[in-house]
Formats: C-alpha cells, structure tokens, sequence
C-alpha cells in the first residue's frame, strides 16, 4: 500500500530531501539575520508586563507615570558626629550645585514663600467666588451687631499674639472672618505635609536635623533607558564627592528603571553562557558525534527566529521573554534528541522517524497546550512568553522531524519504507516490586499535597520587581527617616477632557465624600471649583451684600472699632472690595494658588486630571472606591486596592490557566492515547511533578506567587510528554529507547531551566525554582513509576485494542 | 509600589518652602555673632520681664503690653502676656499651645508637617535663644555698635520675611548674656519695641511653666 501510495508525511520528507542544502542555507541565513536585527526589537524593562490587565497595572502605571515620573529625592545623612552642622549643610550646598543640570533642576518652592501675604490677599478677593452657601450662613451670622462686636474684640486681643505681626495685615482685610475659610481651606491644603520636614536656614531638615533633604525635578521619562542611565551616571559620579561623614539615599523611579534593566541584562548574559555551556558539554560528552550539534543548532536556531516573530505580534517584548529563551531551548531541543536516539541505529532514519512523529507530536502539542493557555492568563508578559513559546516549539518541531533526519542518516533517508523499522521491538522490562513503586508513588503525591497547602500566595507586586537590594534599603531608610508617621495615602484621580469638566466631576466625587470623611479628605475640590459652581458662588455673593448691608455693617464696624481703639481707616480695604465688580476668574498668575493648583491638578493625554488624597483604610478606600463608579473618568489608586486587585487577578488568572490547560492537555492525552488507563498513567508523574513544583518553594518558606503558578502550568505541560514517551516505549517495545529519550530530554531542559536559578531577577529566578524542580521530580517519576504502574494496570488485556495500533494508525 | 508612593506623597507635600541663600554677612560681624552665641550658649534656662509697645497703623495709641518670657534651651518657650489682656504661648519642641483669657481653651499646634508654621516658630526661638549665625541666611547683618552692642537684621531679597520687615535692632545688656530690647520696624510703617527687664539667668524651672495656664 505504501510502496504505491506514499503517504503525506513521506511525501513531505522527500521535498524536504531534495531541498535539504537550500532549507538549511535559508535557516542559517534567517537566523544570521534574526541575530543582526535583536538590536531593532522593541525590548521593554518593565515589571508592569508580569502584572495582570486591568486595575492592578493601570494602577502601578499611572503611580509611575503621573506621580513619580519627574521627582528625584535625596536624603543625606550627617553620619558622622564629628562632622560640624555647618560643614554638613555646606556639603549638601555643594552637592545640589553640582548636581543642577539639564538633568536635573532644583524644586523651586520659593515663588510662593515670597509674596506669601500679597499671595493670601489676592485670593481673599478670589472670595465671592467661592462663597459656598455654608460661607453664606457664616456671614450671616457674623454681620450681627453683637457678632461684629465680638470679632473687633478677637481682633483687639490678637493684637498681644506675636503671630498679629501676620495676621494683623489680614484682618484689616477681613475683620469679620467672612472669607476665613477660604484661610483655613489653604491651611488645609498646603499643611498636608506627609512627611517630617523642617524648614531651616533655607534647607529642608529632618526633626534630628541629622538629615537634609534635596529635591529635584527632571525631564528624563522613566521610559527613557538611555536618559534614566545618564542620569543616574550624573547622580552616581556627584554623590561619589560627598565625605565619608556624609551618606546620600538617593529616590527616584529611574534607579528602578536602571536597576531593572541592569539585573535583567546581567542576569541574561549569564544563563546565555552558563546555558550554552552546559548544553555543549551534555551534547558533546553524551553524544560524542559531531551530527549531535545539530540537535542544538535547531532549537537555538529557532528560538533567535521566533524573537522577531513574536515582536511582530506585540508592541514590545520583555527582556524576561528572553531570559526563558533558554528554557524555551530545552524544551525545544528534545525533539531533536528524540529524532536523534530513534535513528541512530536505523538502518532507515527515515522509517525511524515517522514510527515517533505521533507521540511528539502529542507532546509538542500537550506543551504547546500550556502555552496557548497563557494567551488566557491576562498578563501581557505571559502572551508575550506564548508567542515566543508556540513558534519557537512549532519550527523546532517541524525542524526535527523533516530535517535533521537528513543530516543523520542521509543515505537512508530518501524512501521511507515501512518493512525496516528501526530497531526490533522488545517486552518491557520486569519491573521489581511494582506495588512497592506504586505505594511510593501515592505517597509522593501525598507529600506534593501536604507541602503545597503549607503554600502561602503573596500578591506585593514587589515580589516581581528585579530592583536592586541596594535601592530599595535606600527607600527603606528613606521612609523610616522622613515619614510622619502617617496612613498610607489612596489617591482618587478623575479625568476630564476639559479642566472645567474634570474640576466639575471632582466636586461631584468631593462634596458627598468630605461629608463622611471631613479633613481626611483633601482635594482641590476644597478651594476651587468648576466655572457653574462659582457662578452659582458669585451670584450668592450679590446677593447677599447688599448696599443696604453693606452700609449697615460698616456702621457697626466702626462703631465697635472705636470703642477698642481701633483707627476709622482700619478696616478700609475691607469695605473696597464691595467697591470692586467681582470677576469670574481664576488667579492664575497667584503664585500660591498656583502650587497648589500644580500638587493637584496635571494635564494629561486626554485634558486633565484632577487628583484627590484620602487615608487608605478600608472604610475610605471604599467610601471613594463607591463614589469613584459613579462618574466617568474616575478611579482610585491605592496599595489596598492594587494588592486586592492583584490577588483578584492572580485568582482569575490561575483558575483561567489551570482550567485551560489541563483541559487542553488531558483533552489531548485522552484524545491521542490507547485507553484511559494509559492516558492517566502517563499524567500521573506531570501531577506530582506540578504538586512538587509549588511544594517545595512552600516547604522552604518562600511566598509563591503568579510566576510560580504560571510556571507550574509549563512543568504539567513538559512531563506530560515524558509521560507519553514512556507509555509509548512500553507499550511499543521501545522502553530502552524512551528512558534514554527522556533521561537526554530532561537533562537539556532542565539546564534551560536551570541557568534560571543562577539569576537575581526574583521573576526569572521563580520561574527557574519551579520548573527545575518540577522537572526533576517528573522526571523521577516517569523513569521509576510509570513502568510499574503500567506493569499492574496498563498492560494491554485480550479484549483491548493493541495500543500500537491506536497510537500509530 | 513602595517607593512609587513614597516619592509620590513626598512631593505633594512641598508648597510652601523659602529659598535658600548663602550669607552676605562681614566676616567681623559674623565673628561678633559668633562670639556672641558663644556667650548666650552659657544661659540654659532663663526668666525676663518684657514691655512691648506696638505703634500700629489701625490703632488710635500705642498698644503697651506686659509680661514674661521663660526659656529652657534647646527647645522651650513661653511667651506670657499678662496686659492689658492675659495670654500664653508655650512651645515645647513640635508642639505649640496657646492660651487666651477670652476664650480660656489651650489650642495645640503641631509643627510637624507644616513647614511654614515651624519655621516661624524656630523664627521666635532663634531670636530669644541667640541663635542668630542661622538667621544669616534670611537676613543681612549690620553692627550698629560694639558697646553696648547693637546689630540691626535686614530681610535678605527672596526671603519671606522681607515682605513683612524692614528691620529688627537687637541690643544686649554690658554682659552680652541676653537681650536688653528688640525693635522691629514692618513694610507698613508698623513699629513694636520690646524692652526686657528683671533678667534670671539659670534659674531652676518647675514643669508648670510649661503650662499655658499657668500665671
């Protein structure tokens, strides 16, 4: 039948033959070029693409970018008590000059400092403006005859304050308090300091004055690596000049950025050598032959191909999806060991080759099945990973079955011809103690059971980031140094495309939130509102003062004025501003309102954000959280909700992956295998592996979190092929074969997996813990379990169809 | 998400911040204030009568009041007005309380967090405390007279003060151990002169003192 009709894997395999030299002239070409190109592929240093879509990373995005992106911090310590106040301060003059630049620009917090009273005046006229109609109870209840006479008295009496030196000049402007809420809404809005400062001789002091504070602004976006190195290079090279007596902790989001990328690269560079060597050393030294190289060429090959592909996909791609570039290559490389160990010594490679292209393509599919679950895993950096994955396995598949037969038996290879098989088919071995193997192998999985529920999920996003031990001590000391002792701070951020329409849906959020919250609220809502609003203020202000009213509380004024002394030109600039036709506008060139409008009010991509500041506790995060759905463009940012949302995610997405996979895999194995009690053999050691995998990082007391998860999914993609190959060389015969098969596989792919424990990143590193254990323990499994296993239950019985002729039709 | 918020919260707390300067001081008035402090530094804890006359625009007259000082380095205050009217301000480290006869309440400031606030406060203390080479900064200094000694401190330009002062004249007793009086002259024409008299050096301070209730 063959002989007459070939089949399409064999007509495949002869094209392939006689194309051989210009497929393989074409792929090195290819992949010549993937290297060249690397340079142009969009790489992106940022954790955010480990965090799930969604509220989580939107969340850590706009903290990056609306809040952090242009401020650099530095605290320097006076670490010697030798060292006298005044030099110390004179070392931090010498260092903000030296490090003023175009990178980096001294906060200039001066411009309202001075003026400040002229500043507080021009915004007492801003007044009719914002005369709410709880101000208007308040003068109403202040132009009373006996109220003016009590106010005059306040003021007599503020008089022996040494504080009347400030606010003498204010109550000439408003002796009846009429606009003191507007004071104490600026009070409220520039003496929300978080942190512990002192203002001192023009330097920002700690209460110990042993620490000083310097901060600056920079244009460099945190997106910029060139930029973020250049500036960390200038803050490095001047902070190195300070004394030895003289400690600077420098925070900034770049030294993230840098420290990330840095790690990254670091930690690439690493398993690229410590991996290539390995794998050479296992392909040379088992081997010894020089076709073996081919076994590596193809997945190497194949990974550098699929990096521009999988660019092609996204927008940019992870320096993490490299860094499992060399697990990729383990795992792809095993279809070539596969390929190489069944042809050997075949007469007839070709024959050899199309006997196993169904089981590994069961488990290139199983594999695949794990990857493509990711695509459901919501998190960018996992599809990324995917994509990678699926063409990276596919090629190196289809590489391994149609061409690296050529090369290793090329003369045989023209024809296959099914009378010559590879090698004669024998009885599995007898396994010893099989019911032995069998208890033990319960028992391992028992034990996979009980460590993993001693496994603790931990959602802190700071688990995923790479940054340096050195920077985050940095940060610690930070907060410990300057932090007030406060609550954590959620922000609530409303956008508008317009300033008026976000400060109107700001108000809408901020009136019924400050009726529960009061002062733990702050927001720019308290002193400035939208322009209907300050009509709907202004239009309340005419009508209250009267000239009929006006006159009568000047009668009143100077009356009770005289009776303490006071002059009948004191409370003049009091009466002219009812002389003044109020306007409706915004004092913009106010230096104070100004900064103030700077802190809460930012433009953005789409017009502009207006930003609100509440303690995050449970019952404000969620009072906000509430209000925050009720109107358009608004949302609340805050470590409760981003660790809520992240554990919310890391649920959907383990779920999501779990349930995708193991479908897909088991739909498969069930599928493509004999019997179910063969199917379910070969999944036994995939189990336990997975069950190890979380296991033991829980046994050791490390926090498991979504890189484990997800890398857990790969390990029972992974061993479900060694548990098919198994089944497959018992059930064919071929039980030499396959452990030799999976004892070269497991090595090269936990080498892939391996070089990933010798990095710092904690994702890859995470990533390299689990699958390395889990492939060690499937492995373990496949070798010593199944065959006993399928000694007491998959021998194949009387009435059941031979397995052969199920699995190869 | 630490550091993210950290810097976030940190830098929406500055509004209100003055600008730094170096000091225009002669070399020999700084050596004068040197030495000065250097004699200052000898008073631990100290009790003064004072008058103060505030010549005020809004004023018919003269405002004259009476009353006391207590002080106990580094970081204790208590500034007592006892007429025509009662009132005390107590500041002890961060935190200031304030009595008046009127309202007979004790309100309580913190200092912490609120940059401006604390520096006024440390404004005072400085002056009482004779910690006057830190006010350089703010302010340049002239030496009026070596004997009995006098200098006068003019608001630096960028400095907050400037808007609000012309000038402060201190003058110090033959000992040069604390203030004889005080003058200072306002942008509005306003002029307040405190004369200090009856001066204890050193003496023993009980825990009432620091009570703004206290008489």
């Amino acid at each position: 039948m063959n002989e007459s009709r070939p089949s399409w894997f064999e007509r495949q395999f002869i094209w392939v033959h006689a194309r051989r030299t210009a497929i393989l002239f074409l792929m090195a070409a290819l992949m010549v070029a993937a290297i060249v190109g690397m340079g142009c592929l969009p790489f992106s240093n940022s954790v955010d693409v480990m965090l799930p879509d969604g509220d989580a990373r939107n969340t850590i995005r706009f903290l990056t970018e609306a809040s952090l992106a242009d401020k650099v911090v530095i605290s320097l310590e006076n670490a010697d008590p030798t060292l006298s106040q005044e030099d110390f301060v004179r070392e931090a003059d010498r260092l903000a000059t030296g490090l003023h630049s175009p990178l980096l620009e001294p906060l200039d917090t001066g411009a309202a400092a001075t003026g400040m009273m002229e500043n507080f005046t021009q915004l007492l006229g801003c007044a009719p403006q914002l005369f709410t109609t709880r101000d208007l109870a308040a003068a109403e209840a202040a132009v009373t005859p006996e109220a003016i006479e009590q106010s005059v008295r306040t003021l007599y009496g503020d008089l022996a304050k040494p504080s009347s030196i400030f606010t003498g000049k204010l109550a000439r402007h408003d002796p009846l308090g009429i606009t003191r809420s507007i004071l104490g809404r600026l009070e409220r809005l520039s003496a929300a300091n978080l942190y512990d400062v002192t203002l001192e001789d023009g330097h920002l002091f700690s209460c110990d004055r042993r620490h000083l504070l310097l901060v600056f602004t920079t244009p460099v976006p945190l997106t910029d690596s060139t930029g973020s190195r250049n500036l960390i290079a200038h803050l490095d090279a001047e902070c190195a000049r300070l004394p030895a007596a003289v400690r600077a902790d420098v925070v900034c989001g770049h030294l993230h950025t840098t420290s990330n990328e840095r790690i990254l690269k670091h930690d690439i560079e690493r398993i690229s050598w410590i991996g290539a060597i390995a794998f050479l050393l296992i392909f040379t030294g088992v081997f010894r032959d020089w076709r073996s190289a081919a076994m590596l060429g193809v997945p190497v090959c194949t990974a550098f191909l699929a990096l521009p592909l999988a660019a092609l996909c996204h927008s940019n791609l992870s320096y993490i999806v490299i860094g499992f570039g060399m697990v990729i290559v383990g795992i792809s490389s095993d279809y070539g060991i596969y390929v190489y160990v069944m042809t050997r010594r075949s007469g007839q490679p070709a024959q050899a080759v199309r006997n196993v292209v169904r089981p590994m393509g069961l488990g290139m599919l199983t594999t695949l099945a794990v990857f493509i679950a990711f695509y459901f895993s919501g998190i960018e950096g996992y599809r990324q990973l995917a994509t990678f994955a699926v063409f990276s396995i596919t090629m190196a598949y289809l590489a391994s079955v149609f061409l690296l037969p050529h090369l290793f038996g090329d003369k045989h290879a023209q024809r296959p011809d099914t009378a010559s098989a590879s090698e004669p088919a024998s009885a599995p071995t007898p396994v010893r103690h099989p019911r032995a193997r069998a208890f033990a192998t319960g028992l391992l999985l028992v034990m996979g059971i009980a460590m993993l529920s001693r496994g603790v999920f931990n959602t802190d996003i700071t688990q995923l980031d790479g940054t340096d031990r050195r920077v985050l001590d940095a940060e610690t000391r930070f907060e410990k140094t300057w932090s007030a002792g406060g609550s954590e701070q959620g922000i609530l951020a409303v956008t508008g495309s317009t300033y008026d329409e976000a400060l109107r849906r700001s108000e809408i959020i901020y009136d019924p939130a400050s009726e529960k919250l009061g002062n733990r609220l702050l927001s720019f809502s308290i002193l400035w509102r939208s322009e209907s609003s300050r009509t709907a203020n202004l239009a309340r202000w005419r009508d209250f003062w009267t000239p009929e009213r006006v006159a009568s509380v000047q009668a009143h004024l100077l009356e009770s004025g005289k009776r303490h002394g006071f002059t009948a030109a004191a409370f003049q600039p009091f009466f002219d501003q009812f002389h003044e036709v109020p306007a409706l506008r915004e004092p913009a060139d106010n230096a104070l309102f100004k900064l103030i409008k700077d802190r809460f009010v930012r433009p953005s991509a789409n017009g502009f954000t207006v930003f609100s500041f509440f303690p995050d506790t449970p019952e404000c995060t969620s009072l906000m959280t509430s209000l925050a759905k009720t109107v358009p463009g608004a949302f609340c940012v805050s470590r409760r909700l981003l660790t809520a949302s992240l554990a919310a995610s890391i649920e959907h997405t383990l779920c999501i992956v779990t349930a995708v996979s193991l479908t897909l895999v088991l739909g498969l194995t069930l599928l493509l295998s004999p019997n179910w009690r063969l199917a379910l053999i070969a999944l036994i050691p995939s189990t336990i592996a997975v069950l190890w995998a979380l296991g033991i990082p829980a046994l050791l007391q490390h926090t498991l979190n979504i890189c484990h998860v997800t890398a857990a999914a790969v390990v029972f993609g992974l061993c479900v092929d060694y548990g098919i190959y198994m089944t497959y060389g018992l059930t064919h015969g071929m039980e030499r074969q396959s452990k030799t098969t999976i004892i070269l596989t497991t090595a090269t792919s936990i080498i892939g997996a391996g070089v990933l424990l010798f990095t710092e990143h904690p994702v890859l590193f995470a990533i390299g813990q689990t699958l390395t254990v889990g492939m060690l323990v499937g492995h373990v499994t496949t070798i010593w379990a199944v065959p006993a296993l399928y000694a007491l239950w998959g021998q194949p019985t009387k009435s059941s169809k031979r397995p052969a002729e199920c699995l190869i039709s | 998400m630490k550091p993210v918020s950290l810097a976030a919260a940190f830098c929406f707390g500055f509004s209100f911040l003055a600008t730094a300067g170096e000091p225009e001081v002669a070399p020999q008035v700084t050596e004068r204030l040197r030495q000065l402090e250097s004699k200052l530094a000898t008073v631990q804890t100290l009790k003064v009568n004072f008058v103060q006359e505030k010549q005020m625009a809004i004023l018919e007259q003269k405002l004259v009041l009476k009353g006391r000082i207590t002080l106990q380095q580094p970081d204790k205050i208590a500034w007592r007005v006892q007429s025509p009217i009662r009132y005390a301000m107590v500041i002890q480290g961060a935190t200031l309380r304030q009595w008046s006869e009127e309202t007979q309440d004790v309100q309580q400031f913190s200092l912490t967090g609120n940059p401006v606030f604390a520096t006024a406060v440390k404004q005072i203390q400085s002056w009482f405390s004779g910690n006057y080479l830190a006010l350089t900064h703010e302010f340049n200094v002239s030496l009026l007279a070596e004997s009995p000694l006098a200098f006068q401190f003019t608001p630096r330009a960028g400095s907050p003060a400037r808007e609000m002062i012309v000038h402060i004249i201190i003058r110090f007793g033959a000992d040069e151990r604390f203030l004889k009086s005080l003058e200072v002259v306002e942008s509005g024409g306003d002029t307040m002169r405190i004369i200090f008299s009856d001066t204890t050096l050193n003496p023993a301070l009980t825990k009432e003192e620091w009570n703004p209730r206290h008489e």
